[in-house]
């Protein structure tokens, strides 16, 4: 913003645009906008319903951006640059003829108020409305034409009544992996009474007792408890979901070590939706980026089991490529492996305990190091190659894990490098199962042969299958792997050697937290342990009040310390009497919280119709603004028609809110199949930033240049650019825009300053 | 950008008066094909998220409009009612002052965005290569709509098309292949 307007020259006229003018002119019209409820976009239906507006419009348009959380610093001028983008487009639509629903709402519950909270002792509430009033102010001088009838925040009691009321529908629901839909969990329940559906065990549901059907039951639910390997970050004092934690095993927020423990939790079976989730981002326009990021989220990938007859019985291992079992030379299991001991003949019995005392001292990352030596001893025992019928030795060696697939693997030293490695060391056959290409014998100077006692390393890539055939199964000259992998899977499944499966890399989605800023369950335990949803009726279970909002966190590296929640603490708010069907009984309420994503999972959808006291949304009002645009193209998914957003959320809240959606889909209570049909990712505002000799930020506003060197309180600083934000202490206030400016001069600045969807500097 | 605003008011208010310099007047012929070519690009660059060339494409007609007031004294009304609505989605407070200084009430939220007249998208002239023995020897202008007599009417009165043609008779030439509206090609 170079251009200096000079509101003091004398030979000024008295009627130039200046910031003056322009300040004056803004705030009159965003008084009158408000007073004329100018953007106030028609409902069909429900409290907001004006179905003579909504006819004497065209088309609608759903305009939304990913709404902030209400920080303390309030805007910067980044922020500024996805909803100055959905503004003008909102507005332009409207002057097509469009009725557009445009509005912001807060995504308020979360770590920092909380943090606060705890220095200061001052409910998080208070400083959530004080910041929320901040910024809706800001937003408001921005000139944004929101409806603000429709604005919510995540933390109202009217709105987290409505997430607790979806968390009791998932907890009511179960997955019908053969209808490929989820259902109420009452259909479940009949489908074993009257013995349609076969009990686990196979016993008739009436010869099981109460707690028998609980347990069946409650297996089967959405939402689940669950005593499982978790997440546990002592140095927070919570356990945080796999989302939440970076590559080398910390927590994202705090940076502290992060430990796997068996605990209690609640959980959400998203993976039961990962197919769906994967195919239907086919029906989304959204960047191949970020479809690509979710794929690899939940990490797809077919393969098949495989069985080998041994002396201890069937030995079966999991593997991507079984149209290379032809070249299968060898197996390897993990010492741990249970069938290592029936397996182990009496010669190699003290080489065996010998090696499983060495690997049972060495870390899991140490054993999976590539660049280690092969280490490994045979059993003594061998196995039947199923294609081949070729007896092949069985090894165990450290690098395979108990923990990754089947704890055993089929090693086809020809084509992957570690098998061939550890074949060369211990003088194990290598067949050639593929033909490599001219190319390949040429970058490794060796004659084209397939004795692959010359070739340097395997080879690894598409090329024709050889030396691959049995009686009844020919891969010989087939250049495509799938065929390959098709055909030798339909010959182990034919011969009941093997089977298809697909793996994933998804988990279950831990759902609570042991904190105080959040939504609180609307859970409660009975006397045996069991957990009861609370009817619609006890909604919402507000968030008690007490002047104690921190978990009790314990030292980083404090493994073995057990989490305890702010609400623990609140006795007279934990043990309640409710007549839940049966008459007055003590209950326990759930003390954990849910986590930030929850709210805004399903936020869209409040916007449509907010007030509603009877639904979460109308049906009428969701399928007249979300609802599937077949006119549009015949698959068309329904949901929001241009959703504007950060790519910083890809795999969390993205995919998070289209999971709850699919279930409330399924669950008839939406007629959209995805919430955000169209997504669009702004790019950020860059500034500099500067870090003091410790590498910390300081305030890029109080650093000044002298002589080219950038000075803070006197010292020299480091200049670097970075996206404008708090972290880097670098942002920059749209007030002092405001003033020095106007509202609509900052506008065109940052829409004039480059596609939307790059960033660029401040 | 703060620059660009303050030239796109004084496109309709005298600065020193206040009083409205916008006329009842029609547009010139290059300013009118002009502006219906920005409402073209605009409407399309709006409805494609891409901002950026919208705003530029309106400082390029505002800038024109302000050479139209420094020569005339006067923006004609068609002009700046358009260009009021077009920047009203990216500065809509200014819009919305400008719009009610041009005589309007009730906002310009729900007015209709300007439609380009397709007649005035369409150029009166093409300018088109002229090959003399396959190598481009000049440039003529030809009316958009012209049929191959009249264009080669126009190739061979050219004077830098007779320079090329180096005392050939014009008339008696061997081959004369004329594209409307794309090229001529001349063989002596």
């Amino acid at each position: 913003m170079s251009e200096q307007p000079s509101p003091n020259d004398d030979d000024q006229p008295s009627v130039r645009y200046t910031a003056a003018l322009a300040q004056t002119i803004e705030e009159s019209w965003q008084d009158r906008w408000d007073a004329e409820g100018t953007f106030a976009a028609p409902n069909p239906a429900g409290p907001l319903a004006d179905p003579t507006a909504v006819a004497g419009l065209d088309d609608k348009l759903f305009v939304l951006d990913m709404f902030p959380y209400p920080s303390g610093a309030g805007l910067h001028v980044g922020h500024p640059l996805g909803y100055i983008g959905t503004d003008v487009y909102a507005r332009f639509q409207r002057m097509l003829g469009r009725n557009v629903l445009y509005t912001m709402g807060f995504d308020a519950f979360g770590l920092p108020a909380e943090q606060y909270a705890v220095q200061t002792g001052q409910h998080p509430a208070i400083t959530t409305d004080a910041n929320i009033a901040n910024m809706r102010r800001q937003l408001r001088r921005l000139g944004l034409s929101h409806d603000r009838r429709r604005s919510i925040s995540t933390t109202d009691p009217e709105y987290y009544r409505w997430t607790q009321w979806i968390f009791t529908q998932i907890f009511n629901a179960w997955y019908d992996t053969a209808a490929g839909r989820a259902r109420p969990i009452d259909e479940l329940i009949d489908e074993f009474a009257v013995g349609a559906r076969p009990t686990p065990d196979g016993r008739p549901w009436s010869e099981l007792d109460e707690g028998e059907r609980r347990r069946i039951v409650d297996d089967h639910r959405l939402a689940y408890v669950s005593e499982a390997p978790v997440n546990w970050c002592p140095g927070l004092g919570t356990v945080v979901a796999n989302e939440e934690v970076t590559a080398d095993g910390r927590s994202d927020r705090g940076n502290f070590p992060v430990f796997k423990r068996n605990m209690r939790q609640w959980m959400m079976r998203i993976t039961a939706y990962a197919d769906r989730l994967i195919d239907d981002l086919d029906l989304l326009d959204w960047s191949d980026a970020i479809t690509t990021m979710q794929r690899n989220w939940i990490g797809r990938s077919h393969g098949a089991r495989v069985h080998f007859d041994s002396p201890a019985g069937r030995i079966t291992v999991f593997t991507t490529r079984p149209d290379t079992l032809f070249g299968a030379t060898f197996l390897v299991l993990a010492p741990e492996h249970p069938l290592v001991d029936a397996l182990t003949t009496s010669e190699q019995s003290g080489a065996v305990a010998e090696y499983r005392r060495q690997a049972a001292a060495r870390k899991d990352v140490d054993r999976q190091d590539e660049n280690r030596d092969k280490t490994g001893v045979p059993t003594g025992s061998t196995a039947t190659n199923p294609l081949t019928g070729e007896a092949i030795p069985i090894w165990i060696a450290d690098y395979v894990l108990m923990g990754y697939g089947t704890g055993a693997i089929m090693a086809v030293p020809c084509g992957d490098q570690r098998d061939f490695e550890f074949a060369r060391r211990f003088d194990l056959p290598i067949p050639a199962i593929q033909q490599p290409p001219a190319e390949w014998f040429a970058e490794n100077g060796i004659e084209p042969a397939l004795d692959t006692s010359t070739w340097p390393a395997a080879f690894v890539g598409d090329a024709p299958y050889v030396n691959s055939a049995n009686a009844t199964l020919d891969l010989n000259g087939l250049t495509s792997v799938a065929d390959g992998v098709a055909r030798t899977t339909a010959w182990l499944a034919g011969n009941d050697l093997g089977e298809a499966t697909i793996t994933y890399k998804l988990r279950d989605w831990l759902f609570s937290r042991q904190r105080y800023w959040g939504e609180p369950f609307p859970i409660v335990y009975d006397e045996t342990g069991n957990p009861h949803s609370l009817p619609d009726a006890m909604l919402p279970v507000t968030l008690p009040d007490t002047d104690s909002f921190s978990p009790r966190t314990f030292d980083p590296d404090d493994e073995f310390s057990d989490p305890e929640s702010p609400l623990d603490r609140l006795g007279d708010w934990v043990e309640v009497t409710l007549d839940l069907g049966d008459g007055p009984r003590t209950y326990r309420r759930d003390t954990n919280v849910m986590p930030q994503w929850a709210g805004s999972c399903w936020y869209e959808l409040r916007y449509l119709d907010p007030t509603n006291d009877a639904a979460f949304v109308d049906p009428e009002v969701e399928r007249y603004w979300m609802g599937p645009r077949t006119d549009v193209r015949p698959d068309h998914p329904g949901g929001v028609d241009l959703y504007v957003g950060g790519v910083e959320h890809a795999v969390l809240h993205l995919l998070y809110a289209r999971f709850w959606h699919k279930v409330l889909y399924d669950l008839g209570h939406v007629s959209s199949r995805e919430p955000y049909a169209r997504l669009f990712n702004q790019g950020y505002i860059l500034a500099n930033a500067f870090t003091d000799e410790r590498g910390v930020y300081v305030d890029a506003t109080e650093v000044t240049e002298v002589d080219g060197e950038f000075l803070h309180e006197g010292r020299p600083v480091t200049r670097e650019w970075g996206k404008m934000g708090k972290s880097l202490k670098n942002a920059v206030s749209p007030d002092e825009m405001y003033d020095a400016y106007g509202a609509d001069t900052l506008r065109l600045y940052e829409m004039a300053m480059g596609p939307l969807d790059a960033s660029r500097p401040w | 950008m703060y620059r660009f605003l303050q030239r796109l008011w004084r496109t309709m208010v005298d600065e020193r008066s206040g009083e409205s310099i916008v006329a009842d007047v029609p547009a010139d012929d290059e300013t009118r094909r002009l502006l219906h070519r920005t409402i073209d690009t605009v409407r399309t660059e709006m409805e494609n998220l891409r901002f950026n060339t919208a705003i530029a494409k309106l400082i390029e007609l505002n800038n024109h409009v302000t050479k139209v007031v420094n020569a005339t004294g006067a923006t004609p009304r068609e002009v700046a009612e358009a260009m009021t609505l077009m920047v009203a989605p990216l500065v809509p407070h200014v819009a919305e002052e400008l719009w009610e200084r041009l005589g309007h009430t009730g906002g310009v939220t729900r007015v209709p965005f300007p439609v380009a007249d397709p007649a005035l998208l369409v150029d009166d002239e093409l300018e088109i290569p002229v090959q003399v023995r396959g190598k481009v020897r000049a440039r003529i202008m030809v009316p958009a709509d012209a049929d191959e007599a009249t264009i080669r009417g126009i190739a061979l009165a050219d004077a830098t098309v007779l320079a090329a043609l180096d005392g050939a008779d014009p008339t008696a030439l061997t081959k004369v292949i004329v594209v409307p509206g794309r090229m001529v090609n001349l063989v002596p």
